[in-house]
């Protein structure tokens, strides 16, 4: 009993999100079948490929805003390319290198400068949505292979595996991310640094490479999850990735990954990300309208927060 | 040591009721005793001296005189009746006006409205800006500060004139106590003299003044009588006639402490003492304030002692890299000592004074707080070797002689004196040369300042150099080769280990010379 009130907050969002399937399942009829148990997986992998490189910047005691903007940028520049006849192997890895230039930008500059990464991030963000608009026109035309489409479709297939590959590479991605925290001095510093950044420096933490590298990660992570919403859309949209700024550090805070930094997990973040996409089911289940859908979802991500938010207030009472 | 009773020396008669008493005042935070019997008593009409070395108990005094902290204990009588201050405004409406040691400012405000802050209410304004003016000018002119612009903002003053704009607030108000903490450092010859006359003033008209200085000289200049501080509890009130700097440095230091510590660490060490590892050469802490040279060696643990804001603190900084002097240089057999990275590749290792805010990262591992810094030695590609680094994690413990439920437990579950330890353990396994610790053993429970005392000797004996800054002057009778006591920004006096026990340290801490002390 002990064991468990010591790890409540950690065993808590793995809870809701399992007690939500079983309360969804029960509530609407044909939901516990294996399609919607694959499309669950499918979104909840897009979310949690976009969430892995918020939360390893909000552990480390930063923030990115420019994940919506840099899956917009990702989108349109790998469909409006692919429309005019580049190849998918060119232009995929020249619009992560993009990403992770982006990333690296807004480390460097929040750190060398010490302007809050909220303020940076918003910025680029901001210049992002310019040039797209700036470039395009607003005229998005453009399309996308077929196995991308398939990468990222409900009833795709990864070789003998009944899921799409847009799973499998989450399932990867998190094994990585688990090893990052974990097992690498990257981690730890990340951990640090959140924890305490004032001790961070005087613990010899070279603070500039370590923001520089975290963000760019996220920025080339967000680029990856804007190919990917290239081949869910089958079109360039630079809007593709708005409701991510959102849905990305909910994921991270209802997975308890305190917006503080220095403690947390993208393991927890992965229970945040099968909530989120949980409960936007289950809303659209009941008929909700795309309106009453956004009011549920801010009352419930409000209430959950306010349930960590205790917790994480108690054990910083030590 | 009883009180002895104001005479003809005072002007105010003895018979009258104090203004304010203390009696068996006290205040501890948790298991510290800030203040642990406190008596004394401020008659109208006196200036009184309030006098002690650093954590002596004079700002926790001051703070719950002015309603910022409460008593935990004891009675204050103001006025003849037993008051409880409960806040700052309590204690201005009972005509308490404070100035306290730090220059509480707004930069961005002018000299007027910093003068004025807190008598007008929140939307209206109590006096037109002209009378403002008036009253602004004259609160200045009293500290010969007249002739300074009331429209000025205060972030283009300089330290004695902020100073001096604390105190003209202060003495806006209507009050019957005026208490001093601290507030003539920062002001030159001039200001203090026509402050002192201003004081003088004040006395005639039947007001009092609680006065707090470290120089023995503006003391003796205009205290009636002083009462002095030791360890939280009030040893002694002398009157203006019994009043002399040995007297008083006599009352203020203990022998006490360093005798119940003495007998769990390694008596009288002898090391072997080495080349120079770290030497200051003609190091000006700031401009103007006198340059000076130390060297410490390696095998050696040198002692930095000062009274708060002489430069001391600055001094070890500029060691670690941290700030770079006004002039000279810090210089290791690796080159100058001109930025925190290149210090630390010189071998030297910094303890900074905050373990909170600076040093632990809590919710962290014991682990990761032990090797944070030097991951590196524990990785390939980025990743790392987790059962090297928990073999060293396992030495560490062993070293800095941290008590813990394992190395996986937060650090912020063990104990502040194991938190030091831990922390220090994380600068061990940078296996340094020099370590330069600011105030290592403050906050920590004996056991743990005990186990301290160890690994230092043990450091120095294995051949490392020791800068060790302490406020704990039995500590540094107890551990050190030699002590360099800093004065007015710069170092004023190294005392040998032969030499070393407390009054000269505190001797030294207040700029007096063992020459001067003798005429004295």
């Amino acid at each position: 009993m002990n064991w468990v009130r010591q790890r409540l907050d950690v065993i808590a969002p793995f809870a809701i999100a399992i007690g939500l399937f079983l309360i969804t399942a029960a509530v609407i009829p044909g939901y516990g079948n294996l399609t919607s148990i694959r499309s669950l997986l499918l979104l909840s992998s897009l979310l949690g490929i976009a969430s892995a490189g918020q939360t390893l910047t909000i552990i480390m005691g930063g923030i990115d805003l420019s994940v919506p903007a840099v899956i917009g940028l990702a989108c349109v520049a790998f469909a409006v390319a692919y429309g005019e006849g580049v190849s998918p192997w060119v232009i995929g890895p020249i619009v992560i290198v993009a990403g992770i230039v982006v990333g690296a930008v807004n480390g460097l500059i929040s750190r060398s400068l010490r302007v809050n990464s909220l303020i940076v991030t918003l910025a680029t963000a901001t210049i992002i949505y310019g040039a797209i608009w700036a470039q395009t026109k607003g005229d998005n035309r453009g399309s996308v292979p077929d196995g991308l489409t398939d990468f990222v479709s409900v009833i795709g297939w990864t070789g003998p595996i009944p899921l799409p590959g847009s799973v499998i590479l989450w399932g990867a991605l998190v094994l990585v991310f688990v090893i990052l925290e974990r097992r690498s001095v990257l981690g730890r510093w990340s951990y640090a640094s959140g924890a305490n950044p004032g001790a961070a420096e005087l613990a010899r933490i070279p603070s500039l490479v370590l923001w520089t590298v975290v963000f760019a990660i996220s920025g080339g992570l967000s680029a990856v999850a804007g190919i990917l919403l290239a081949g869910f859309s089958s079109a360039a949209n630079p809007q593709v990735g708005d409701a991510y700024l959102f849905t990305t550090l909910s994921a991270v805070v209802i997975g308890g990954t305190p917006i503080i930094g220095g403690r947390g997990s993208y393991a927890r973040t992965i229970a945040g990300c099968f909530i989120i996409t949980e409960l936007t089911m289950l809303l659209i289940g009941l008929g909700l309208d795309e309106a009453a859908q956004q009011v549920s979802l801010g009352i419930l991500i409000i209430v959950l927060v306010a349930i960590y938010g205790r917790e994480t207030h108690v054990r910083m009472q030590i | 040591m009883s009180e002895i009773a104001v005479e003809e020396t005072a002007p105010a008669a003895p018979a009258v009721t104090p203004l304010v008493a203390f009696r068996g005042l006290r205040r501890n935070f948790g298991e510290t005793i800030a203040l642990a019997d406190c008596s004394f008593d401020i008659v109208p009409g006196e200036i009184h001296a309030l006098v002690g070395e650093n954590g002596s108990g004079k700002s926790t005094l001051i703070k719950i005189l002015s309603g910022i902290l409460a008593e935990s204990g004891g009675e204050l009588i103001w006025d003849g009746k037993v008051t409880r201050i409960a806040d700052p405004r309590a204690a201005q409406q009972a005509g308490i006006a404070t100035v306290f040691q730090e220059t509480l400012v707004l930069d961005q405000l002018s000299v007027r409205d910093n003068v004025v802050l807190g008598l007008d209410r929140l939307f209206r304004r109590v006096q037109s800006t002209a009378d403002e003016t008036r009253v602004v000018r004259e609160a200045l002119d009293t500290i010969g500060m007249g002739a300074l612009d009331p429209d000025m903002p205060l972030g283009a003053l300089s330290l004695a004139q902020r100073q001096g704009v604390t105190i003209a607030r202060a003495l806006l108000r209507p009050w019957r106590l005026l208490v001093l903490d601290e507030s003539t450092s920062a002001l030159d010859v001039d200001a203090r003299d026509r402050l002192f006359e201003a004081l003088r003033r004040f006395r005639g008209e039947g007001r009092s003044i609680l006065f707090v200085s470290h120089r023995m000289d503006e003391i003796l200049d205009i205290a009636d009588r002083s009462t002095v501080l030791r360890s939280g509890r009030s040893v002694a009130t002398v009157t203006r006639a019994d009043t002399t700097t040995n007297r008083l440095l006599e009352l203020m230091s203990t022998h006490e402490e360093a005798q119940a510590a003495e007998g769990a660490v390694p008596t009288a060490p002898q090391r072997a003492v080495g080349a120079a590892v770290v030497t200051a050469k003609s190091v000006e802490i700031v401009a103007g304030s006198g340059p000076f040279d130390l060297a410490v060696r390696a095998g050696e643990i040198v002692g930095i002692a000062g009274l708060e804001g002489h430069g001391q603190v600055a001094f070890i900084e500029a060691v670690a890299g941290l700030r770079n002097p006004a002039q000279g240089a810090v210089e290791t057999d690796r080159g100058v000592v001109t930025s925190f990275l290149n210090a630390a590749r010189a071998g030297i290792a910094y303890l900074p004074r905050e373990r909170k805010t600076q040093g632990i990262f809590a919710p962290l591992s014991v682990l990761d707080n032990l090797t944070i810094s030097a991951l590196g030695r524990f990785s390939r590609l980025g990743l790392l070797a987790e059962a090297r680094r928990r073999a060293e994690g396992m030495r560490l413990i062993a070293q800095s002689h941290v008590t813990t439920p394992g190395l996986a437990a937060p650090v912020a579950a063990l104990s502040g004196g194991n938190q030091q330890k831990v922390f220090l353990g994380r600068l061990l396994a940078l296996t340094p040369r020099v370590l330069v610790l600011n105030d290592p053993m403050r906050g920590v429970d004996l056991g743990a300042k005990q186990d301290i005392y160890k690994i230092l000797e043990q450091f120095a004996s294995a051949g490392g150099a020791v800068m060790l800054l302490s406020t704990e002057l039995a500590e540094l009778c107890l551990l050190c080769d030699r002590v360099a006591v800093f004065h007015n920004r710069s170092l004023f006096a190294v005392i040998e280990r032969q030499a070393l026990n407390e009054q000269a340290l505190i001797a030294a801490m207040f700029g007096q010379t063992a020459a001067a002390r003798g005429a004295g």
